[in-house]
């Protein structure tokens, strides 16, 4: 018991050394970083990769109308110099986009499609350039019933989200779509564990009601069971008599005998907290317990 | 040939050769922890079925060099690495586990009071407050379902869903699940008192009423059908529990029965645990994640303990007949650990009131709530 003692104290005391460690990891090593492979799709571009905390792979879709937009690519956090930006909200990662505006100055309409996007998908960005500070790009969402999600956004050459900053007939763009990491966890966690208790709860009902199902069919099972049928002129049968053969005493065998000895020693000597009424209990007892011994040969 | 020479190929010999010069104190550490835990599972009969191969495992893997896991030089599986890529990483073993253990399973306690289902989504509690306290240590979502699902005390869903979502941590997510499902006797005591009152500790259950064989044999098909449909991702963990356990009631295949509790069992048993410690090697095993890992683990089955027996209060505002609710510790699986733990408990505050089979209801119902979270988990990452 103490070695137990022991171990949970050495684990309580690993969870608050861990819980200092973790200044220095904190949120951690980015496992998980999407490696997007794009592909053309007549004018569009598609994204296909795994975002951080999926298992299976999704696709955005990237067009622009009003000008025209080259292969884009994945672009490394610390390469985006975002110091301020939690990756975690990103989780399809970061995207580098090359647009070309139909006139030098002018605005182009960027759409980003998916399934994986939500209606409180956001699609972040450079709002100020001075402190590298990120924020919305402004967007609209559309949502339709079993197509993806679209987000378009407005961009204009030289705006602050152009990297260079100037109206040169070239936008260069970092954006990133954007999911609250907490909002997600937190509220996939509260939904999940609701869902555990509609699960079982859905369960108990089914079986309460199959229980009740099943306890009625006993019921008239018991009732249906055919008593003794009557008979018009009932017949007085003399009951058998049996008559208990004599047991000699001298046929009774050595080990049966000696379990019962064990058994009535078993009692007084051995089970004294027993508290049987009577005295004839106490007999049925020693008695029961020897038969048991010798059928057992003891070793049960 | 020169002296020079013999020296040199000795030398050779020595650094490609054998392990000798490899040796890493990452080894050293790790081969004393493969020790700690043989010692646990001989020395002090702690889970030894499992604890005993996972130790073994561990110790195995923990010299240099030695061809058990990764790929050899012809790019074929060492020999653990098939037991693992073929058992562990398929998700093949813990699906057999559960197969075995529904053959096990009476589940007349629960048929005979389903209400006791509840309790067994309340005992779920520590997987998600455990599932948010390690994303705030920088685990990611998947990592952080995989050490959750600790608390549901239960080894073969632990085994199954962190192959399926974080392979990295299955060495220290399934020791600690059955570390501390071998403590479950001292975890939950100390929760259990601190949570009741001596009166509520007396509180007899009315005795349960008599399960049909038919009740019985329906009980996995249509369990199955209601769990499945809701939650389809924990189909290849239900479908195969409920699988064993229609084979036990059905009383008409026992030598499959039989088969799936006993041998089967027994030699799945032998590969899971050999594979789970030979996931331990130094190199991936030594950081501080682990470390959190035991940390949060323990935490995890206070919070699932605390979350049954407070799930009992609630349900014991709205019903008649009240519930005893030292049997709600008993919602985390550790079956049938935790139900004696409640059964002792119950006996220390009255010597005349049996709880041992109220608890199986709720350990039972732990069982399919373990499973059913960790369907919730998969579904969430899909």
């Amino acid at each position: 018991m103490r070695l137990k003692q022991l171990y949970i104290w050495t684990m309580v005391t690993a969870l608050l050394l861990a819980a200092y460690s973790s200044v220095w990891a904190a949120f951690g090593e980015d496992i998980e970083k999407p490696k997007p492979v794009f592909t053309q799709e007549g004018t569009d571009w598609v994204s296909e990769l795994i975002p951080r905390g999926k298992s299976t792979p999704i696709r955005i879709r990237f067009n622009v109308d009003g000008g025209l937009l080259s292969k884009p690519s994945d672009i490394d956090f610390t390469d985006a110099n975002r110091p301020n930006i939690n990756w975690k909200n990103y989780r399809s990662g970061f995207f580098l986009l090359d647009i070309i505006p139909s006139t030098p100055g002018g605005e182009v309409t960027l759409n980003l499609s998916s399934n994986y996007f939500t209606s409180a998908t956001d699609i972040w960005g450079f709002t100020e350039r001075k402190n590298n500070t990120w924020g919305t790009i402004g967007i609209k969402t559309k949502s339709v019933k079993d197509e993806p999600t679209a987000i378009s956004s407005v961009i204009r050459d030289g705006s602050v989200l152009d990297e260079d900053g100037t109206a040169d007939g070239k936008i260069q763009i970092i954006i990133g779509p954007r999911d609250s990491f907490w909002g997600y966890a937190i509220g996939t966690l509260i939904i999940r564990f609701f869902g555990v208790f509609l699960v079982l709860s859905i369960l108990m009902i089914g079986m309460l009601l199959s229980g009740k199902v099943f306890i009625s069919i006993e019921k008239n099972k018991k009732e249906a069971t055919p008593t003794s049928p009557p008979s018009a002129a009932p017949v007085k049968e003399e009951p058998e008599v049996y008559e208990a053969e004599p047991v000699p005493v001298e046929e009774i065998p050595a080990d049966v005998a000696a379990a019962i000895g064990l058994g009535i020693h078993l009692y007084t000597n051995g089970g004294r907290n027993l508290r049987l009424p009577d005295a004839g209990m106490k007999a049925a007892a020693a008695v029961g317990l020897a038969l048991h011994l010798e059928k057992t040969s003891g070793t049960e | 040939m020169s002296w020079q020479y013999v020296l040199e190929l000795i030398q050779n010999i020595l650094i490609s050769q054998t392990g000798v010069p490899h040796m890493t104190w990452g080894h050293g550490v790790m081969l004393l922890i493969a020790l700690f835990f043989l010692y646990l599972a001989v020395g002090k009969g702690f889970e030894p079925l499992l604890l005993l191969p996972i130790g073994f495992g561990i110790f195995l893997v923990n010299f240099p060099i030695v061809p058990l896991m990764g790929l050899n030089a012809e790019g074929h599986p060492n020999l653990i690495e098939y037991f693992y890529q073929y058992g562990v990483a398929s998700e093949i073993i813990p699906c057999v586990i559960f197969l075995g253990l529904g053959a096990m399973t009476d589940f007349g306690p629960l048929i005979a009071n389903p209400k006791m289902l509840i309790i067994g989504a309340g005992a779920q509690l520590g997987v998600f407050v455990t599932y948010v306290g390690v994303l705030f240590f920088g685990f990611t979502l998947k990592e952080a379902a995989s050490v959750g699902i600790i608390g549901g005390a239960d080894g073969p869903t632990t085994i199954y869903l962190t192959a399926k979502l974080a392979p990295h941590l299955l060495g220290a997510n399934a020791l600690a699940a059955y570390s501390y499902m071998a403590m479950v006797p001292l975890i939950q005591p100390p929760i259990m008192r601190l949570m009741t009152t001596p009166e509520q500790r007396r509180i007899k259950m009315r005795q349960l009423r008599p399960v049909s064989a038919r009740e019985k044999l329906l009980f996995p098909l249509i369990g199955c059908a209601l769990i499945v449909l809701l939650i389809p991702m924990v189909a290849p963990l239900m479908g195969m529990f409920m699988f064993g356990n229609f084979m036990r009631e059905s009383m008409m295949v026992k030598r499959l029965s039989d088969t799936a509790q006993n041998s089967l069992m027994n030699i799945v048993t032998i590969f899971l645990g050999l594979s789970v410690g030979a996931t331990m090697q130094a190199e991936v095993f030594l950081n501080w994640k682990p470390l959190l890992i035991f940390g949060f683990g323990l935490l995890d089955f206070v919070v699932c303990t605390f979350g049954g027996i407070l799930t009992v209060h609630i349900m014991n505002v709205f019903l008649k007949e009240k519930i005893n609710p030292l049997i709600g510790s008993a919602g985390v699986s550790a079956v049938p650990m935790s139900a004696r733990v409640s059964h002792v408990e119950g006996l220390k505050a009255d010597p005349n009131n049996w709880l041992m089979m109220h608890a199986m209801a709720p350990n039972l119902a732990g069982v399919i709530g373990s499973a059913a979270a960790a369907g919730m988990m998969i579904a969430m990452f899909q």
